[in-house]
């Protein structure tokens, strides 16, 4: 046989296996039965008991597992989970391992913790593959939605209510979260002039939320209107576009560290005279939010009327009987959220005095 | 021949060391035994695994073999490009290769596309299509051009750099999905598992085999157009099949993993310092020290720090001054 079969073959050999693998590994072996769960990947899960012991892979899904009540099924959570309280306290004793990163969690912490679910979510590119690879290890995955839209958020919570078997402790929730945004906007849209207002993800490149995120429905949730509404997603916009859209209140977050001063930034800001031909800087309304602050508007989730309505008491400060709010929010934003008509505005785990008590669940 | 054994028993030793290490902490028995109890149970469901026998034999051991199968890949691939250019200061992604497999992948992730239920496969199909098609433009172009070997370089210049300036706007025009594509880009292992490993070995496996045939060729084509002509080697078409082959582990080694760096440059100067420039050993010799090389890598991609590394990172920092010294070490060497 001459080298030309020879490799006529082989080439032949390599396309037949390839083939082969691909259709073997593509075959779905799950039947419908009592426990199947359609996860946002549109895969099957069979949950034949409540899981006990629990991953999340995101910060925002481990905020929705304490929403739901069931924090102390956790096991694992990522290096960026700090919120609530709860999970800081128990990853410092040990009692909360980490898995990694957001985009890189460790497969092989995952199955030194024996987990019975693991959550990601199918807005991070990066988790589809772990999807497969913890597949192939038996251990079962959930896959959430993106949460583009409070819509998808809804979704998530119940999706997780169903998993977890706290459906009464899940309806609660979205219930209360749509009671929570009726009343701010009730009281918001009450108001003759919405406001203009920015959102500053960062400063170089300038970078704004457009339309078609998360972050623009909770401005207009607040009875806002985005002043960069006209582009679309993550924009960057030059200084002229910033000045045609004059915004009258603007927010910059600071996401992860801490590597703005907001009173420098605001004052360098001031002597620039393009940002400060803004209605926003002419009239004082601009401010900082900082680590929960900022993460509550950006990680969205069970937090995003937490977000919602401190933009409404910020937009409109006369409509909510809120303490004024300064220029720099950090943690202790919640000191600023009044309460709405006295009713339990937030389901998600209180601090009372240090120690953690469950509103619901 | 010294190489290939000393080589082989140096994989050895990297591999058991590669099945030990991880953050999943395993004493040297333990995972060996962990091992033999995964092959034990092959063919029954995973749940029959305890927690080493998962760690070992379903995340290290593909893991383990991807990446041998990765460095075989780019580092016959680097060999087959040097020869073929005449020039030993070529990588594999000099057609463009690379900037393909980039934009396909980056075209995936930023628009979420699933391919129904082959959606995990949407990544490494896309970047594997990306980088065949970014040859074909390399081809076509160099071919058109007279099919020389600086044809090949400059349409693989022309095509790498516009792909790569697409995936660059499209990074800067959807901002918010640049972490994902980032980590792609740098290159890593971290997400293999079995049908990857499959995927990425046996091509690699075949087409190295196939590459291996055609060593004698390699050899005389170094000597020149007209002399390989009268040696009996039509040189434009040889140029055209070794490019494909070249191309195609290329491809195999990028769809999956990302873009690993410097392998494909500095393992082949390696051996040749060792072997010579025979290909009929050059080439099994690049195969032996790229599986080793990545391997060591890949160990402390996955243990230095508490996150992983990107592998492409890591060679790429180890690869610079040991290329820079060997440019001045040989470098007079390669005049013109």
């Amino acid at each position: 046989m001459n080298r030309k079969g020879i490799v006529a073959i082989l080439v032949v050999a390599a396309m037949l296996v390839t083939a082969v693998v691909v259709v073997v590994s593509t075959q779905p072996s799950h039947t419908s039965s009592k426990g199947t769960i359609i996860d946002a990947y549109d895969r099957q899960v069979n949950i034949t008991s409540t899981p006990k012991k629990i991953i999340s892979v995101a910060p925002d899904i481990t905020e929705l597992v304490y929403a739901l009540g069931a924090g102390q099924d956790l096991v694992g959570v990522t290096d960026y989970c700090d919120y609530p309280h709860d999970v800081v306290s128990r990853v410092e004793n040990g009692t909360l391992k980490s898995i990694g990163g957001f985009y890189t969690p460790s497969a092989e912490r995952i199955v030194n913790m024996t987990p019975d679910l693991v959550f990601v979510s199918a807005g991070v590119s990066s988790h589809r593959a772990l999807v497969t690879q913890l597949e192939a290890l038996d251990i079962k995955v959930i896959g959430l939605y993106d949460e583009v839209n409070i819509s998808r958020v809804y979704d998530n919570i119940k999706l997780m209510g169903k998993v977890l078997d706290k459906q009464a402790q899940a309806d609660q929730l979205v219930n209360d979260l749509s009671s929570t945004l009726s009343k701010i906007d009730a009281k918001v849209s009450a108001q003759t002039v919405k406001l203009r207002v920015m959102y500053v993800v960062w400063l170089s490149p300038l970078s704004v939320v457009g339309n078609g995120t998360s972050l623009n429905e909770m401005i207009q949730l607040a009875g806002g209107w985005n002043a960069f509404g006209n582009m679309q997603g993550w924009a960057s916009p030059s200084l002229e576009t910033l000045l045609t859209n004059d915004p009258d209140v603007i927010l910059f977050s600071v996401m992860g560290g801490s590597q703005w001063d907001a009173e420098q930034l605001i004052s360098d800001l001031s002597k620039d005279p393009i940002w400060n031909g803004t209605k926003a800087f002419q009239e004082g309304k601009v401010y900082m939010l900082k680590s929960q602050a900022a993460n509550c508007f950006s990680r969205g989730g069970v937090r995003m009327t937490e977000a919602v309505q401190l933009l409404a008491e910020i937009l409109y400060p006369q409509a909510f009987s809120a303490p004024s709010i300064p220029h720099s929010i950090g943690d202790e934003y919640r000191d600023y959220l009044t309460p709405l008509n006295a009713l339990n505005t937030s389901a998600l785990t209180v601090e009372v005095a240090g120690s953690v008590r469950e509103v619901r669940g | 021949m010294m190489i290939l054994i000393l080589g082989s028993i140096s994989l050895l030793v990297l591999f058991t060391l590669y099945l030990t290490i991880g953050q999943y902490q395993l004493g040297f028995t333990d995972a060996l035994s962990a091992l033999a109890g995964y092959f034990g149970h092959l063919g029954s469901p995973a749940d029959q695994l305890n927690g080493p026998e998962k760690v070992v034999g379903l995340i290290r051991l593909p893991r383990a073999l991807a990446v041998i199968g990765v460095g075989i890949a780019l580092s016959v691939a680097g060999a087959i490009m040097q020869a073929m250019i005449r020039n030993p200061l070529v990588d594999p992604y000099i057609t463009g290769v690379s900037s393909g497999a980039a934009l396909g992948a980056t075209t995936v992730m930023i628009s979420g596309i699933t391919l129904m239920g082959l959606s995990a496969f949407a990544v490494p199909l896309a970047a594997f299509a990306g980088a065949l098609l970014a040859f074909f433009f390399t081809m076509s172009l160099a071919e058109g051009s007279g099919g020389r070997s600086l044809n090949y370089v400059l349409a693989g210049i022309i095509v790498g750099t516009a792909l790569s300036s697409i995936v660059n706007l499209m990074i800067s025009i959807f901002p918010q999905d640049v972490h994902g594509v980032l980590f792609w880009l740098f290159g890593n292992f971290n997400s293999i598992n079995w049908t990857q490993t499959a995927l990425i070995l046996i091509p690699a496996l075949i087409v190295s085999v196939i590459a291996l045939l055609y060593a004698r060729e390699l050899n005389v084509i170094l000597l020149g157009h007209e002399q390989a002509y009268q040696l009996g080697v039509d040189s434009r078409k040889f140029r055209q099949w070794m490019m494909i082959l070249s191309s195609v582990l290329t491809a195999v080694a990028v769809a999956f993993v990302g873009i690993i760096g410097f392998l494909g440059l500095i393992v082949p100067h390696i051996a040749r310092i060792v072997v010579g420039g025979d290909h009929r050993l050059l080439l099994p010799a690049s195969m032996i020290i790229g599986a080793n090389v990545l391997l060591a890598a890949d160990i402390v991609a996955r243990t230095a720090t508490t996150s992983e590394l990107p592998v492409g990172a890591i060679i790429s920092l180890i690869g610079a001054p040991f290329f820079g010294y060997l440019l001045i070490r040989r470098g007079k060497e390669y005049a013109g």
